[in-house]
């Protein structure tokens, strides 16, 4: 069966809880999920440039990290735009299993 | 277990029953925190370097190395461009950050630091959870694959961004 949601969509909502870089996210995503949803790393950072090429998110790299072999993280966040989407995004997800407030049974 | 740093490398003497050893990692990342400190070996740099030791010692008990008695020696550069030799007089294919080294040559600086240095994050992770042999090659063939799918990604998308232009 396909995922439930499409990894731009996930990542959306992940990111609506605050910063984070791929392997955080993927992280975020499946906790949240309880392993429901498990995003692959093929699509994670092409997603999440995309993203920030459509201005959904920007990004910025933090302090080198030894476990990293002393490359930085690539932090991510929601622009305005992005957290907008985010919202309407899973209003529209919300009104469709029927969870919103005041939504037609 | 013995570390010393000769000629500017990092050499782990180890009895072959160390190999397998609940608190190897342990007695490891102390042991090299003592010989960082004695040669100045900066903190980034020595973290790093205790991943790359450990990942070859774990590359040392992932060959069946543990088996048997007597020692085995595993010897890191501390210099920038880590290559791995064993005591067997071969080199370790397993070390995952010498791979990605030479990867790094063919990728752009973005996925370089990005996809890269979070799947350094994870097989580190992997490694110290004491994880199979088969999950930290598994991992490191798929992210060779996706890092060389996603640069031919991001050079198509690059070059499209162009022409559009």
């Amino acid at each position: 069966m396909e995922p439930a949601v499409s990894t731009k969509a996930a990542l959306l909502q992940a990111l609506i809880r605050g910063e984070g870089y791929g392997l955080d996210l993927i992280e975020r995503v499946k906790e949240r999920t309880n392993g429901k949803v498990v995003l692959h790393q093929g699509n994670v950072y092409p997603a999440l440039r995309d993203l920030e090429r459509d201005g959904f998110v920007k990004s910025w790299e933090a302090d080198p990290v030894p476990e990293r072999g002393g490359r930085p993280r690539r932090y991510y966040e929601l622009t305005a735009l992005g957290r907008r989407a985010s919202l309407e995004q899973s209003t529209a997800v919300m009104a469709l299993f029927g969870l919103a407030v005041g939504a037609p049974t | 277990m013995r570390v010393a740093v000769v000629n500017r490398s990092v050499v782990v003497h180890m009895a072959r029953s160390e190999l397998s050893a609940p608190n190897r990692f342990v007695e490891l990342r102390a042991r090299l925190s003592v010989a960082a400190e004695q040669h100045q070996v900066d903190r980034i740099r020595h973290e790093s370097l205790a991943v790359d030791v450990i990942v070859a010692v774990e590359n040392e008990r992932f060959m069946g190395h543990s088996a048997g008695a007597g020692e085995i020696t595993v010897s890191v550069p501390l210099g920038h461009g880590v290559g791995v030799t064993s005591s067997i007089g071969r080199p370790c294919h397993g070390p995952a950050s010498r791979w990605f080294q030479f990867l790094e040559l063919l990728l752009p600086q973005r996925i370089r630091d990005e996809e890269i240095g979070d799947a350094l994050e994870e097989i580190a992770a992997l490694v110290e959870r004491s994880a199979g042999r088969w999950q930290i090659r598994l991992k490191i063939a798929s992210t060779t694959f996706w890092l060389l799918i996603n640069a031919v990604r991001e050079v198509s998308s690059a070059v499209r961004g162009k022409k559009s232009e």
